[in-house]
Protein backbone atom coordinates (compact mmCIF):
# COMPACT_ATOMS: atom_id res chain seq x y z
CA UNK A 1 0.00 0.00 0.00
CA UNK A 2 1.31 3.16 -1.04
CA UNK A 3 2.56 5.55 2.12
CA UNK A 4 0.58 8.84 1.74
CA UNK A 5 2.11 10.24 5.04
CA UNK A 6 5.46 8.97 4.06
CA UNK A 7 5.17 10.48 0.69
CA UNK A 8 3.93 13.70 2.07
CA UNK A 9 6.48 14.07 4.86
CA UNK A 10 9.47 13.77 2.06
CA UNK A 11 7.84 16.38 0.40
CA UNK A 12 7.33 19.23 2.69
CA UNK A 13 10.55 18.47 4.04
CA UNK A 14 11.87 18.63 0.62
CA UNK A 15 10.00 22.05 -0.04
CA UNK A 16 11.18 23.32 3.99
CA UNK A 17 14.80 22.31 2.58
CA UNK A 18 14.17 24.37 -0.85
CA UNK A 19 12.55 27.43 1.64
CA UNK A 20 15.66 26.83 3.97
CA UNK A 21 17.93 26.85 1.24
CA UNK A 22 16.12 30.47 -0.61
CA UNK A 23 16.30 32.11 2.72
CA UNK A 24 20.38 31.12 3.04
CA UNK A 25 21.13 32.31 -0.45
CA UNK A 26 18.69 35.75 0.28
CA UNK A 27 20.88 36.53 3.91
CA UNK A 28 23.94 35.88 1.91
CA UNK A 29 23.09 38.00 -0.93
CA UNK A 30 21.29 40.59 1.78
CA UNK A 31 25.09 40.84 3.55
CA UNK A 32 27.38 41.01 0.47
CA UNK A 33 24.86 43.74 -0.31
CA UNK A 34 25.72 45.46 3.31
CA UNK A 35 29.07 44.82 3.02
CA UNK A 36 29.49 46.38 -0.53
CA UNK A 37 27.50 49.27 0.91
CA UNK A 38 29.85 49.53 4.03
CA UNK A 39 32.68 49.77 1.44
CA UNK A 40 31.04 51.99 -0.56
CA UNK A 41 30.79 54.58 2.36
CA UNK A 42 34.57 54.07 3.33
CA UNK A 43 35.35 54.87 0.13
CA UNK A 44 33.03 57.73 0.09
CA UNK A 45 34.54 58.95 3.26
CA UNK A 46 38.12 57.77 2.48
CA UNK A 47 37.54 60.40 -0.82
CA UNK A 48 36.35 62.96 1.27
CA UNK A 49 39.19 62.66 3.46
CA UNK A 50 41.60 62.95 0.64
CA UNK A 51 39.81 65.28 -0.89
CA UNK A 52 39.88 67.31 1.92
CA UNK A 53 43.69 66.69 3.06
CA UNK A 54 44.90 67.61 -0.24
CA UNK A 55 43.21 71.08 -0.94
CA UNK A 56 44.04 71.88 2.92
CA UNK A 57 47.51 71.17 1.93
CA UNK A 58 47.62 73.22 -1.29
CA UNK A 59 46.02 76.44 0.69
CA UNK A 60 49.03 76.30 3.58
CA UNK A 61 51.46 76.01 0.67
CA UNK A 62 49.89 78.92 -1.36
CA UNK A 63 49.74 80.91 2.16
CA UNK A 64 53.39 79.71 2.47
CA UNK A 65 53.99 82.36 -0.87
CA UNK A 66 52.75 84.61 1.15
CA UNK A 67 54.26 84.33 4.17
CA UNK A 68 57.77 84.02 2.73
CA UNK A 69 56.76 87.60 1.24
CA UNK A 70 55.88 88.96 4.58
CA UNK A 71 59.01 87.30 6.30
CA UNK A 72 56.54 85.46 8.57
CA UNK A 73 59.41 82.81 8.77
CA UNK A 74 58.70 81.26 12.45
CA UNK A 75 55.01 80.87 10.98
CA UNK A 76 56.05 79.41 7.80
CA UNK A 77 57.96 76.74 9.63
CA UNK A 78 54.59 75.07 11.14
CA UNK A 79 52.95 75.62 7.63
CA UNK A 80 55.92 73.46 6.31
CA UNK A 81 55.15 70.98 8.96
CA UNK A 82 51.49 71.21 8.96
CA UNK A 83 51.40 70.56 5.19
CA UNK A 84 53.84 67.75 5.11
CA UNK A 85 51.81 66.11 7.82
CA UNK A 86 48.37 66.66 5.40
CA UNK A 87 50.59 64.67 2.81
CA UNK A 88 51.85 61.97 4.40
CA UNK A 89 48.35 61.55 5.93
CA UNK A 90 46.88 61.78 2.82
CA UNK A 91 49.16 59.17 0.99
CA UNK A 92 48.99 56.73 4.27
CA UNK A 93 44.81 56.79 3.61
CA UNK A 94 45.95 55.79 -0.17
CA UNK A 95 47.89 52.87 0.54
CA UNK A 96 46.87 51.99 -3.80
CA UNK A 97 47.39 55.18 -5.22
CA UNK A 98 48.66 55.15 -8.58
CA UNK A 99 52.44 55.42 -9.43
CA UNK A 100 52.24 59.09 -10.61
CA UNK A 101 50.30 60.48 -7.42
CA UNK A 102 52.70 58.81 -5.52
CA UNK A 103 55.77 60.02 -6.93
CA UNK A 104 54.38 63.67 -7.03
CA UNK A 105 53.21 63.12 -3.15
CA UNK A 106 56.68 61.79 -2.13
CA UNK A 107 58.82 64.65 -3.75
CA UNK A 108 55.98 67.22 -2.59
CA UNK A 109 57.05 66.03 0.99
CA UNK A 110 60.84 66.05 0.70
CA UNK A 111 60.44 69.55 -0.76
CA UNK A 112 58.65 70.38 2.17
CA UNK A 113 61.07 69.24 4.38
CA UNK A 114 63.75 70.50 2.52
CA UNK A 115 62.16 73.87 2.73
CA UNK A 116 61.85 73.77 6.60
CA UNK A 117 65.39 72.53 7.00
CA UNK A 118 67.18 75.15 5.16
CA UNK A 119 64.44 77.98 6.69
CA UNK A 120 65.25 76.68 10.10
CA UNK A 121 69.24 76.70 9.21
CA UNK A 122 69.06 80.13 8.01
CA UNK A 123 66.93 81.03 11.25
CA UNK A 124 69.81 79.20 13.45
CA UNK A 125 72.34 80.88 11.73
CA UNK A 126 71.07 84.11 12.02
CA UNK A 127 71.22 85.19 8.20
CA UNK A 128 68.17 86.52 6.83
CA UNK A 129 66.50 84.24 3.86
CA UNK A 130 64.75 87.18 2.12
CA UNK A 131 67.02 86.84 -0.33
CA UNK A 132 66.00 83.48 -1.73
CA UNK A 133 62.02 84.08 -1.05
CA UNK A 134 61.95 84.19 -4.84
CA UNK A 135 63.16 80.56 -4.74
CA UNK A 136 61.88 79.56 -2.11
CA UNK A 137 58.07 79.96 -3.59
CA UNK A 138 59.58 78.70 -7.12
CA UNK A 139 59.91 75.43 -5.69
CA UNK A 140 56.56 76.25 -3.52
CA UNK A 141 54.94 77.31 -6.92
CA UNK A 142 55.83 74.46 -9.18
CA UNK A 143 54.62 71.40 -6.17
CA UNK A 144 51.11 73.21 -6.32
CA UNK A 145 51.41 73.18 -10.19
CA UNK A 146 51.44 69.05 -9.40
CA UNK A 147 49.35 68.74 -6.68
CA UNK A 148 46.63 70.99 -8.15
CA UNK A 149 46.93 68.21 -11.11
CA UNK A 150 46.36 65.63 -8.87
CA UNK A 151 43.62 67.00 -7.16
CA UNK A 152 41.99 67.46 -10.41
CA UNK A 153 42.29 63.93 -11.23
CA UNK A 154 40.98 62.81 -7.47
CA UNK A 155 37.86 65.21 -8.16
CA UNK A 156 37.29 64.11 -11.82
CA UNK A 157 37.04 60.14 -11.18
CA UNK A 158 38.01 58.73 -7.95
CA UNK A 159 38.24 55.35 -9.92
CA UNK A 160 41.36 56.79 -11.16
CA UNK A 161 43.06 56.80 -7.19
CA UNK A 162 43.01 52.73 -7.77
CA UNK B 1 79.90 43.98 3.25
CA UNK B 2 76.29 43.27 1.34
CA UNK B 3 74.85 46.96 2.17
CA UNK B 4 77.95 48.77 0.94
CA UNK B 5 77.80 46.30 -2.53
CA UNK B 6 74.03 47.57 -2.92
CA UNK B 7 75.01 50.72 -2.08
CA UNK B 8 77.41 51.15 -5.11
CA UNK B 9 74.95 49.15 -7.41
CA UNK B 10 72.34 51.91 -6.31
CA UNK B 11 75.11 54.99 -7.23
CA UNK B 12 76.29 53.26 -10.09
CA UNK B 13 73.03 52.80 -11.63
CA UNK B 14 71.66 56.57 -10.27
CA UNK B 15 74.77 57.53 -12.33
CA UNK B 16 73.70 55.64 -15.49
CA UNK B 17 70.23 56.77 -15.59
CA UNK B 18 71.51 60.13 -14.95
CA UNK B 19 73.68 60.25 -17.62
CA UNK B 20 71.43 58.64 -19.84
CA UNK B 21 68.45 61.44 -19.00
CA UNK B 22 66.08 58.96 -17.57
CA UNK B 23 66.02 60.20 -13.83
CA UNK B 24 63.64 63.80 -13.64
CA UNK B 25 66.18 65.40 -11.35
CA UNK B 26 65.28 68.63 -9.44
CA UNK B 27 66.22 71.84 -7.62
CA UNK B 28 65.37 72.20 -3.77
CA UNK B 29 65.31 75.08 -1.67
CA UNK B 30 68.55 74.58 -1.21
CA UNK B 31 71.14 75.52 -3.38
CA UNK B 32 73.17 72.62 -3.26
CA UNK B 33 70.57 70.04 -3.52
CA UNK B 34 68.95 68.21 -6.12
CA UNK B 35 66.56 65.48 -5.69
CA UNK B 36 64.77 62.64 -7.76
CA UNK B 37 61.42 61.10 -7.05
CA UNK B 38 61.66 56.90 -7.52
CA UNK B 39 58.44 55.54 -6.77
CA UNK B 40 58.09 56.36 -2.99
CA UNK B 41 61.29 56.91 -2.17
CA UNK B 42 63.18 60.37 -3.19
CA UNK B 43 67.11 60.35 -3.78
CA UNK B 44 68.74 63.65 -2.70
CA UNK B 45 72.40 64.75 -3.78
CA UNK B 46 74.58 67.42 -1.89
CA UNK B 47 77.29 69.30 -2.12
CA UNK B 48 78.40 69.72 1.44
CA UNK B 49 81.03 72.67 1.80
CA UNK B 50 83.86 71.68 5.04
CA UNK B 51 86.57 73.55 6.15
CA UNK B 52 89.44 73.50 3.67
CA UNK B 53 91.40 71.11 5.23
CA UNK B 54 89.06 68.17 5.69
CA UNK B 55 87.36 68.71 2.04
CA UNK B 56 83.99 68.67 0.85
CA UNK B 57 81.62 66.47 0.62
CA UNK B 58 78.98 65.04 -1.72
CA UNK B 59 76.39 62.87 -0.07
CA UNK B 60 73.04 60.56 -0.93
CA UNK B 61 70.44 60.16 0.75
CA UNK B 62 67.33 58.15 0.57
CA UNK B 63 64.25 59.14 1.97
CA UNK B 64 60.86 57.50 2.65
CA UNK B 65 56.97 58.54 1.81
CA UNK B 66 57.37 60.59 5.05
CA UNK B 67 60.01 62.55 4.11
CA UNK B 68 62.71 60.22 6.84
CA UNK B 69 66.14 59.95 5.78
CA UNK B 70 66.39 56.06 5.65
CA UNK B 71 69.88 56.12 3.97
CA UNK B 72 72.65 58.04 3.96
CA UNK B 73 76.24 57.89 2.05
CA UNK B 74 78.96 60.05 0.70
CA UNK B 75 81.88 59.88 -1.44
CA UNK B 76 84.10 58.90 1.93
CA UNK B 77 81.76 55.71 2.21
CA UNK B 78 82.30 55.25 -1.69
CA UNK B 79 85.83 55.38 -1.19
CA UNK B 80 85.47 52.01 1.10
CA UNK B 81 83.21 50.69 -1.55
CA UNK B 82 85.48 51.42 -4.39
CA UNK B 83 89.18 51.59 -2.39
CA UNK B 84 90.04 54.77 -3.70
CA UNK B 85 89.24 58.26 -2.70
CA UNK B 86 90.34 60.02 -5.91
CA UNK B 87 87.94 57.86 -7.53
CA UNK B 88 85.10 57.80 -4.96
CA UNK B 89 85.50 61.89 -5.30
CA UNK B 90 85.68 61.79 -8.88
CA UNK B 91 82.48 59.61 -9.52
CA UNK B 92 80.15 61.11 -6.86
CA UNK B 93 81.23 64.43 -8.51
CA UNK B 94 80.55 63.57 -11.76
CA UNK B 95 76.88 62.51 -10.54
CA UNK B 96 76.34 65.88 -8.43
CA UNK B 97 77.30 67.96 -11.52
CA UNK B 98 74.97 65.62 -13.67
CA UNK B 99 72.37 65.92 -11.69
CA UNK B 100 72.43 69.54 -10.84
CA UNK B 101 72.53 70.23 -15.29
CA UNK B 102 69.52 67.73 -15.11
CA UNK B 103 67.27 69.82 -12.45
CA UNK B 104 68.33 73.04 -14.15
CA UNK B 105 67.97 72.58 -17.44
CA UNK B 106 71.46 73.06 -18.34
CA UNK B 107 72.07 71.03 -21.62
CA UNK B 108 68.54 72.36 -23.43
CA UNK B 109 69.99 75.51 -22.20
CA UNK B 110 73.26 75.15 -23.93
CA UNK B 111 71.34 73.32 -26.82
CA UNK B 112 68.95 76.12 -27.34
CA UNK B 113 72.10 79.02 -27.50
CA UNK B 114 74.36 76.91 -29.96
CA UNK B 115 71.26 76.57 -32.10
CA UNK B 116 70.73 80.37 -31.99
CA UNK B 117 74.37 80.70 -32.64
CA UNK B 118 74.17 78.38 -35.48
CA UNK B 119 71.05 80.71 -36.94
CA UNK B 120 72.50 82.11 -40.02
CA UNK B 121 70.08 85.12 -39.51
CA UNK B 122 72.25 86.25 -36.59
CA UNK B 123 73.71 89.17 -37.85
CA UNK B 124 77.41 88.68 -36.96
Amino acid sequence: MFDWFGSIGILVSALGFGATLWQVRRSRNAALAARAAANEARDTVRLYDTLSDLSQALAIMDEAKRLNRAKRWEVLLDRYALAKKLLVHMKAQNPSLGHQHTQAIASTISQLGTLEDVLEQALQDGSDPTKRVAHFNSILSKQIERLDGLLAEVKASPDRRQ
Amino acid sequence: MPAYDKLRTLAQRLSEKTRDNELDWEPTASSDVYQTTLGSYVVKISHVERHPEEGDLIVIEILNGEGTVIEKFDDEDMATMLGSQKQAWNFMEELYNTARRRALGTEQAIDSILEALDDDGIPF
